[in-house]
């Protein structure tokens, strides 16, 4: 190809590239919301996510909830005694311990979603709550708010804490030799329902639950160890003169558990800075 | 002509072609025409000065409710229902709303109201719903809607302007409120009430649906003499509506010689009574009316129901799984079983049961399935005495076991549930559906629901 018709290619291509470009912006408007003036949504804009970063979802969007599972929003007049429930036994035990504080705001989810019914899965069993990534908590059953139910209270307090400590080792990786303390008690895909608490403790593990993987076993330990006022006599503290082989069996499993409870607080402490164990303190003191 | 005309005229080419290029097929981009569908709907509801009135029927087979929506510009929504459940937690709500676009425009009940309430029925599997589609707008200016959440048979709502006194005029709340307090009369599970006609030799015995709003009458009798029972297995919806239970269809017939037309009862005055079977009187309330044939009744709470008797004769063999035994409050007793009873599967009940020979066998007890796989069958003879619905079991003294002899469960520990159910004599049995019979018993509060085992 000569030079003269490179040139008229070059300047054709060059005419090409600058004349369509006239008046074809890419900037699109930015759709604005107004700011609600909804009592309810100022007191969670002030109290979490102005402070936190965190935004509480009560309102009901589908999207938030599995489309086959089937749930009801929360009445209007339990959101705020959800928030202030979550504010004394979530908010306030981490940030009244050293390094709590930076350590709350560093690992908070970013939403969390309430949902005023339990939720129904469409095999007939109910979930009591999630978490996704760690960038979002789900609580159920808000509907059934009574701060003088010890049921409720420690199935919400299990919820948040189990999925609050996801976040932990996601974060983190679980704590050493983890994998090594109880190999052999996890259960096999979706059959850890089949276990009693018993079991699940002979084996190592405070609840059947945490049989299903090592990432539940690590929350399920965090969870417990906050919310649960006898966990060292049911999970730490040996019985003492057992005459039956399912106390030995217990006490094994207590053996394992007291690994995992060193590990737990150790990881904590190297990672965040934060003592679960004084965490602890301000929950147990205010059930 | 050379490459380079070539070259030319193709550019030329080029560049003219740049030159109108945009097709518009809308007015609007697709962002601006959602904004405007969403506004539009949201204009249309809040546009009514009284509101929007709707018929609810949750699914198909229930009843309907009477429900008034006015929408409010700043997110709010006025919803008025006759639903009298939670002491009346659903008659009057404000919650917020929201009209939204995703596969289409959406409106969302945002907050818990009469429409989740009913959602949440039955591990929420009844069909009702708070999510809807915007369908469209009808001639008449009506709006309407289609469930999101029905996966099939989705409900169809229909939004009609309200007149100024229509609120007041269709919803029923007092005779809901009524109707809630006769069901929850006895706190049993089979809704047990008879409607006696003050100017005819007639009762009806009738089960009442109050959230499903279904009436199911089962059957007949004379007042003067009720032994003389004809079955009448007739079902209806109905509406509350002002002061009457509407019916979707007519109850007529002849039953017990006596010829009636039902298609509404007007109600009147609820009352206080008492049922006097046990030690403790047992409050229950009545509720006079007037049905659509102009015929004045009762309907009052009843331990009495022609069809529970015929457990005697449907089967010789029923059972009751644990998690079927509930206590005075309601709760399924499983777990207290479980524990007291260890390995208790279900409550058998043999009744005039052939045992290959020999006199006919009455016993009640527990399946009992051992940790080293054996069964054992821990049941208590009896002798029965059946008049109309009630049973009194008159109990051998001891248990019998059959099966394995040998059972970790503590046996002595049925006569705990045996106790609750015989109590004083007072079992009073109730059709609760086919082949599913409630064994009552008001003094102790108890409720077991055995299911036919031949069936």
């Amino acid at each position: 190809m000569n030079t003269r018709i490179k040139s008229i290619i070059f300047m054709g291509a060059l005419i090409v590239m600058a004349s369509c470009f006239q008046d074809e912006s890419l900037t699109s408007p930015v759709k604005t919301h107004p700011v609600s003036d909804d009592p309810i949504d100022i007191y969670i804009q002030t109290n979490f996510t102005d402070k936190y970063g965190v935004a509480v979802r009560y309102r009901y969007v589908d999207r938030y909830v599995d489309q086959n599972k089937r749930v009801t929003p929360p009445k209007r007049e339990l959101v705020e005694p959800m928030l202030d429930f979550l504010t004394d036994f979530w908010i306030d035990p981490f940030i009244n311990v050293p390094n709590g504080k930076e350590f709350f705001q560093g690992y908070v989810p970013a939403e969390v979603i309430f949902i005023g019914s339990t939720i129904y899965n469409a095999d007939g069993t109910v979930t009591l709550g999630t978490a996704d990534a760690g960038a979002r908590i789900t609580l159920s059953e808000v509907n059934d708010i009574d701060i003088d139910n010890k049921v409720w209270i420690f199935r919400q307090l299990g919820t948040i804490y189990h999925e609050f400590a996801h976040i932990m080792h996601q974060r983190n990786n679980l704590p050493p030799s983890w994998q090594q303390i109880s190999p052999q008690g996890y259960t096999s895909l979706g059959s850890w329902y089949n276990l009693s608490e018993e079991e699940a403790l002979q084996r190592g593990f405070v609840s059947p639950y945490g049989t299903s993987t090592f990432n539940e076993d690590f929350a399920e330990v965090v969870a417990f160890l906050l919310f649960e006022p006898e966990f060292y006599e049911r999970f730490i503290i040996d019985e003492e003169g057992c005459t039956t082989s399912d106390c030995d069996a217990r006490n094994e499993g207590r053996a394992k558990l007291r690994r995992k409870y060193n590990a737990i607080l150790a990881h904590y402490e190297q990672f965040v800075g934060v003592d679960l164990l004084a965490v602890r303190e301000i929950i147990q003191s205010k059930l | 002509m050379n490459k380079g005309h070539l070259f030319l005229w193709a550019m030329v080419v080029v560049l003219f072609s740049c030159k109108d290029d945009t097709v518009s097929v809308f007015e609007k981009p697709a962002d601006d025409r959602v904004d405007d569908a969403v506004s539009a709907l949201h204009d249309d509801l809040i546009d009514p000065p009284n509101g929007w009135k709707l018929r609810y029927r949750p699914e198909s087979g229930s009843g309907s409710y009477w429900v008034f929506l006015k929408f409010e510009d700043n997110g709010s929504v006025h919803i008025l229902s006759d639903l009298g459940a939670n002491d009346g937690e659903f008659f009057d709500q404000t919650i917020t709303y929201r009209v939204d676009s995703r596969l289409g425009i959406e409106l969302i009940l945002e907050s818990y109201c009469f429409f989740s309430f009913l959602f949440e029925q039955e591990q929420a599997t009844f069909g009702a719903e708070y999510e809807f589609h915007f369908v469209n707008k009808t001639p008449d200016d009506a709006l309407v809607f289609r469930s999101k959440s029905d996966v099939a048979d989705a409900t169809i709502l229909v939004f009609e302007e309200a007149g100024p006194n229509e609120a007041a005029e269709l919803l029923g709340t007092e005779v809901a409120q009524n109707l809630n307090t006769l069901a929850d009369d006895l706190n049993n599970i089979s809704s047990a009430l008879k409607v006696t006609y003050t100017n005819k030799d007639l009762l009806l015995f009738v089960s009442l649906d109050n959230f499903r709003r279904t009436l199911t009458f089962t059957s007949a009798a004379k007042k003067t003499n009720s032994a003389v029972v004809q079955s009448v297995d007739f079902s209806t919806p109905y509406i509350v509506q002002g002061d009457s239970v509407v019916f979707d269809a007519k109850l007529s017939g002849t039953f017990v010689g006596v010829n009636i037309n039902i298609r509404s009862i007007k109600f009147n005055t609820l009352t206080n009574g008492t049922l006097n079977v046990c030690a403790t009187p047992i409050p229950i309330h009545g509720y006079t009316g007037v049905t659509s044939g102009n015929d004045a009744i009762v309907m009052e709470t009843s331990l009495l129901d022609a069809q529970g008797a015929g457990f005697a004769t449907l089967s010789d063999f029923y059972y009751c799984p644990i998690e079927y035994i509930f206590d005075e409050d309601g709760f399924s007793v499983a777990n207290q079983i479980a524990t007291d009873v260890k390995g208790a599967g279900a409550m058998q009940l043999y009744y005039n049961y052939d045992l290959g020979g020999g006199p006919p066998f009455y016993a009640i007890g527990f399946y009992i399935q051992n940790t080293n796989g054996t069964t054992t069958f821990a049941l208590r003879e009896f002798t029965p005495t059946l008049t109309n619905n009630n049973i009194v079991f008159n109990f051998a003294p001891d248990i019998s076991i059959f099966g394995s002899q040998e059972t970790e469960a503590n046996i002595d520990n049925i006569n705990i549930y045996l106790d609750a159910l015989a109590n004083g004599g007072d079992t009073y049995v109730f059709e609760y559906a086919d082949n599913i019979y409630e064994f009552f018993n008001p003094c102790t509060g108890w409720s077991f629901v055995f299911l036919n085992a031949n069936q």
